[in-house]
């Protein structure tokens, strides 16, 4: 598998590095102008929240707010209707609700069927919500498959050479698992300090062309890396059964960087952002992730960005410590969920709580429009529109309400198009009972995050029919989306 | 499908598992299922069952590959380089190496490169500014090379470092050349992953060599690579000596070193490094109306204390497991000595040995990092206590919360209800929420555990009356399901009992056994931990389980070959 590195070596690389031959393509993205010719590019985002939102969903029956548990979900759209009405949690997306798409009743069937209870469970919901594979039960469940966004990445990177294929962004915090993965048993996460972040993805990026110690400096990396690829071709040689897979992956990690450096050539042009704070705060490093996702992007450094949030507290918001100091971690105010109904605990707190969880959610959204006003910057337009209309981004959580582990009617907010792949603008409920009713409570739906990321892969140009494990009702794209 | 390394072992995970113990299901001897109570043809009972009478000591798994955790690989390139500054970014722990854990490695051993003023270590034979010298570079691979690698390297390695070196040299000049060298060899495998195997030998269990042995040894005890006198002990063959393995283990154990990994370990079992349900203890949050004294230096003196705590305890005094429950002495500053109430402690930033009081405190349990760790932001929390300690320090798997249960803190209180309103211990509270039938199952051993602990309040100081309700303090508990059953007064009682458990001794034994051989906990089962020492079961020296452990087949031998 690695054999042809052997002829593709550092030799011609170093050579490469030398000469200033830029490729023409990246050049033109790099200056934000519109794309010459050809395919349009896609790029594909996720900004994943850890730990469900405000919902009422139970298994086969939302909660009314009779029992225990609240009735409120402030996910759903305001109007059941087709046409789009942004509910509370998704406020700050409002200059963008033409390009957003809100889906409802998608369940994680991969986690809700591999659940002792039928739920997802943190672990299970977690290491399933973004693979929609078979996982390898355990006190940390392990996902045997990849994520989307590694899929993606891998297919784009095909045809649209980038420095990274992927990055992945994480702001710090308390969370159950990761959901990304690369490949079976290799979960993967995310680079929390915005300034090493910055560090690595715009290593050698300036308005001006490559800096030559800079290009001398990786000269002498290539060389280090070469060397280090040659000791692990040879590693690779005495290992032998499950123990190649962990050699191989690292292989694919030095061709990883090894990418990097030798796009180093191709990408400098581009005017990147200023040095951000060296910090740990999340309100800090939650708006500062978003802009360097931009940047990147725009500067064509990858194709796929990840901004994952763990499960944090918010006590900078309005609302932020209304609750009961009681709790230290995310988890805990979401547990909350089902001690504020009618007949809860403290059913006295309702309002409390939905305004705690509410402006918390909120400030996790307005990182999603963050990072959407950046790609929809008229600045830099990208063939007849913007980035934002070539890009996908999927917006979600392992629950919809986090005190039942709820892996049925995973929240999903999509925004851009794919490229004009995807009808905008609107809401679709995929809950069947709710086709005679649409507020019943009544609960049943065939759609799971299978078809979601199915119709995904098509969307971003792939002709699957198919993605994940066998444990979705039916195979294919979801309806109504295109 | 492809599995991943995991799933490789799994059946024979199921195999080891056979003898585990569980809460409510203890493993009953054959007759009391055949035969009701009463049934007349039982005249007297068999002596007591003892599922673990015949057990096998841990059996060799063959592991996925490990490569050096974090602290292991920056302390390694620390001795290697004689740079105890160095101090990278490596923060990949996942099994299967990420591409951020990669990256982390190339820009660790940039950083390496980068400190050669603070090197006092040279690793360099000649000077590497002076004029192009080949032999100079094939010394520096076969000696730097061989203490990286901790072992002789081999011919196939030799060449491709000497390809590095040629390639390098020509393009980029000598100096770079043979810094390059080091950056490579710093990356390598050999450095960076835990290479036992050779292929080439047919599959099956094999003794390990010196080489590997040593590597054993040192990443086990001290946290790192060998120093100078273990290379010599492996390259005499001293290792492969049983005598020759005790004694070097010996002479490992009384240096300083060897607190590392000791503490490393009880860091990770009191879960001070994170947990399901609470952040690590550098990250806790309290509510800062109750506990203004909660500062980052504060917390930072909990671990110091807890440390210096089990590296006294377990190396330098007698090394009882019973001490590490029951031992008094603590290692305070002046912000810990007013947490714990003690009187004539240190004062400005002075660190001291004193005696707790032994009406409040005994051991580990009993001292602020854990009780603080263990508890809600604002008040104690009695389940997450008595869950850690039935879980970790019994092994009484307790398996996973019903679907309807409830992660929220009980913190007590007012409290709202048909009946009116009420103010309610947080051990009321506990009661009452956790009375029903799909709860009392386990709660009914978890609480009475957890009860003991509710003289400690949220940062581990001892109260009298309840902080926030003013209400009086419940400490009577009880023990269930173990080999120290009865009814308990309160922690101390409790840390007392666990003391003399041998079902606790095997638990640690088990916990311990799968830190030192890098195996998940689960393939080790309480019989084969409590096979791998008796002398340590019956007697409690930690050093006994230590030597005990280094001198099992599980340790000197492993799965190899069959390529």
């Amino acid at each position: 598998m690695y054999d042809e590195l052997k002829n593709s070596g550092r030799r011609a690389f170093l050579r490469g590095l030398g000469a200033a031959t830029i490729g023409l393509p990246l050049l033109e993205l790099t200056h934000g102008q519109a794309f010459a010719a050809g395919t349009p590019l896609k790029r594909f985002l996720t900004v994943f929240s850890h730990g469900g939102v405000i919902s009422n969903q139970g298994r086969t029956r939302k909660y009314d707010g009779h029992g225990n548990n609240h009735g409120h979900d402030w996910w759903r759209p305001s109007d059941p209707g087709e046409n789009l009405v942004l509910g509370p949690i998704h406020q700050p997306l409002q200059p963008f609700r033409d390009k957003l798409l809100v889906l409802q009743s998608i369940d994680n069937m991969a986690g809700v069927r591999q659940h002792q209870y039928g739920t997802g469970g943190h672990g299970t919901a977690n290491v399933t919500v973004l693979t929609c594979a078979d996982v390898q039960a355990g006190d940390d469940p392990v996902a045997l498959g990849p994520s989307i966004d590694h899929v993606i990445a891998e297919r784009l990177a095909a045809t649209q050479p980038v420095r990274f294929n992927r990055i992945h962004l994480k702001v710090r915090g308390h969370n159950y698992g990761t959901p990304y993965a690369r490949a079976a048993g290799e979960p993967v996460g995310g680079e929390e300090n915005p300034r090493r972040a910055f560090d690595t993805i715009f290593a050698g990026v300036t308005a001006s062309g490559p800096d030559p110690a800079f290009v001398r400096k990786q000269q002498r990396r290539a060389s280090i890396l070469d060397g280090v690829l040659e000791g692990y071709r040879g590693f690779r040689r005495r290992v032998s059964g499950a123990d190649a897979q962990v050699v191989d992956a690292h292989l694919e990690h030095l061709r990883a960087l090894e990418q990097a450096l030798q796009s180093v050539e191709l990408a400098p042009i581009c005017a990147p952002p200023g040095q951000p704070a060296n910090t740990n705060q999340a309100e800090l490093v939650g708006p500062l992730h978003a802009q360097l996702i931009v940047a990147a992007l725009r500067c064509g450094l990858t194709n796929v960005a990840n901004l994952e949030i763990a499960d944090i507290l918010t006590p900078w918001t309005p609302a932020g410590l209304r609750m009961d100091s009681a709790f230290d971690i995310g988890h805990s105010l979401g547990h909350y969920a089902r001690e504020v109904g009618e007949t809860g605990a403290n059913a006295a707190q309702l309002d409390d709580w939905l305004a705690e969880v509410a402006d918390n959610r909120r400030w996790r959204t307005s990182l999603v429009a963050e990072i959407l006003a950046g790609l929809a910057d008229p600045n830099f337009p990208e063939g007849d529109g913007t980035l934002l209309d070539n890009s996908l981004l999927l917006y979600t959580s392992e629950f919809s309400d986090p005190a039942g582990h709820m892996s049925k009617n995973t929240p999903v907010l999509l925004a851009g198009s794919a490229g004009g792949y995807f009808r905008t603008g609107r809401h679709l409920d995929y809950n069947t009972r709710a086709v005679a009713d649409p507020l019943t409570l009544e609960y049943e739906t065939q759609a799971s995050l299978h078809n979601l990321y199915t119709s995904i892969l098509q969307a971003m140009g792939g002709n699957d029919t198919h993605f994940g494990s066998d444990h979705a009702d039916y195979q294919g794209p979801l309806s109504g989306l295109t | 499908m492809e599995l991943g390394p995991l799933a490789r072992h799994a059946g024979l995970l199921l195999l080891l598992s056979a003898c585990q113990g569980r809460v409510g299901d203890p493993p009953l001897p054959a007759w009391e299922t055949l035969t009701r109570p009463g049934d007349p043809q039982i005249q007297e009972p068999p002596p007591p069952f003892d599922p673990c009478a015949h057990a096998p000591p841990p059996a060799l798994i063959d592991p996925p590959l490990r490569r050096l955790t974090p602290a292991q690989y920056r302390a390694t390139v620390r001795d290697l380089l004689g740079d105890p500054g160095f101090d990278p970014l490596l923060d990949d722990e996942a099994l299967v190496i990420t591409e951020r854990g990669v990256r982390q490695l190339d820009e660790a051993a940039a950083l390496a490169i980068e400190r050669r003023d603070q090197w006092t270590i040279n690793p360099y034979p000649c000077d590497p500014s002076g004029p192009v010298d080949d032999t100079c570079a094939q010394d520096l691979i076969h000696n730097f090379g061989a203490r990286a690698f901790r072992r002789p390297l081999t011919a196939e390695e030799f060449a491709a470092l000497a390809v590095v070196y040629q390639t390098a040299v020509t393009e980029l000049g000598f100096e770079d050349a043979m810094s390059i060298l080091v950056e490579v060899i710093l990356q390598s495998p050999a450095t960076v992953y835990v290479d036992e195997g050779d292929p080439s030998r047919p599959a099956g269990i094999h003794a390990l060599d010196d080489w590997a042995l040593a590597s054993r040894l040192s990443y086990f005890l001290w946290d790192t690579m060998p120093d100078a006198a273990l290379f010599e002990a492996a390259a005499t063959g001293q290792l492969s000596d049983p005598d020759g393995l005790r004694a070097e283990a010996q002479r490992m154990l009384d240096d300083p070193r060897a607190q590392a990994t000791i503490q490393s370990f009880v860091w990770h079992w009191l879960q001070l490094d994170g947990g399901r349900l609470h952040h690590a203890l550098e990250d806790v949050q309290k509510d800062p109306e109750r506990f203004p004294e909660v500062d980052p230096a504060l917390l930072t003196a909990m671990g110091t204390e807890l440390s210096a705590f089990v590296a006294r305890t377990i190396l330098e005094d007698d090394g009882n497991f019973d001490a590490l429950f029951n031992s008094r002495s603590a290692y305070v500053n002046a912000p810990l000595a007013r947490l714990y109430g003690v009187e004539d402690g240190p004062t400005g930033d002075d660190w001291a040995w004193v005696e707790l009081n032994a009406a409040e405190r005994g051991g580990l349990l009993t001292r602020a990092a854990f009780l603080t760790v263990f508890a809600a932001a604002n008040v104690q929390s009695p389940i997450r206590r008595g869950v850690f300690v039935l879980e970790e320090v019994l092994c009484n798997e307790l398996g996973d919360p019903p679907p309807n249960a409830n992660d929220v803190p009980v913190v007590g209180g007012t409290v709202t209800g048909a009946s009116g309103t009420k103010v309610l211990s947080v051990r009321q509270d506990v009661e009452a929420r956790t009375q029903g039938n799909d709860c009392a199952g386990c709660h009914t051993v978890i609480n009475p555990v957890g009860f003991t602990f509710e003289h400690y309040d949220a940062i581990g100081r001892y109260r009298s009356q309840e902080l926030g309700t003013n209400l009086p303090l419940d400490s009577q508990g009880a023990l269930r399901g173990t080999d120290v059953d009865g009814p308990l007064t309160d922690a101390l009682q409790l840390s007392k009992s666990l003391g003399q458990s041998k079902k606790a001794r095997a638990c640690f034994a088990r916990r311990f056994a799968g830190h030192a051989l890098g195996q998940p906990e689960s393939t080790i089962d309480r019989c084969a931990a409590q096979a791998l020492s008796p002398t340590f079961t019956e007697g409690g020296s930690v050093r006994d389980l230590i030597l005990d452990l280094i001198a099992s087949e599980a340790f000197t031998s492993a799965v190899i070959g069959g390529e």
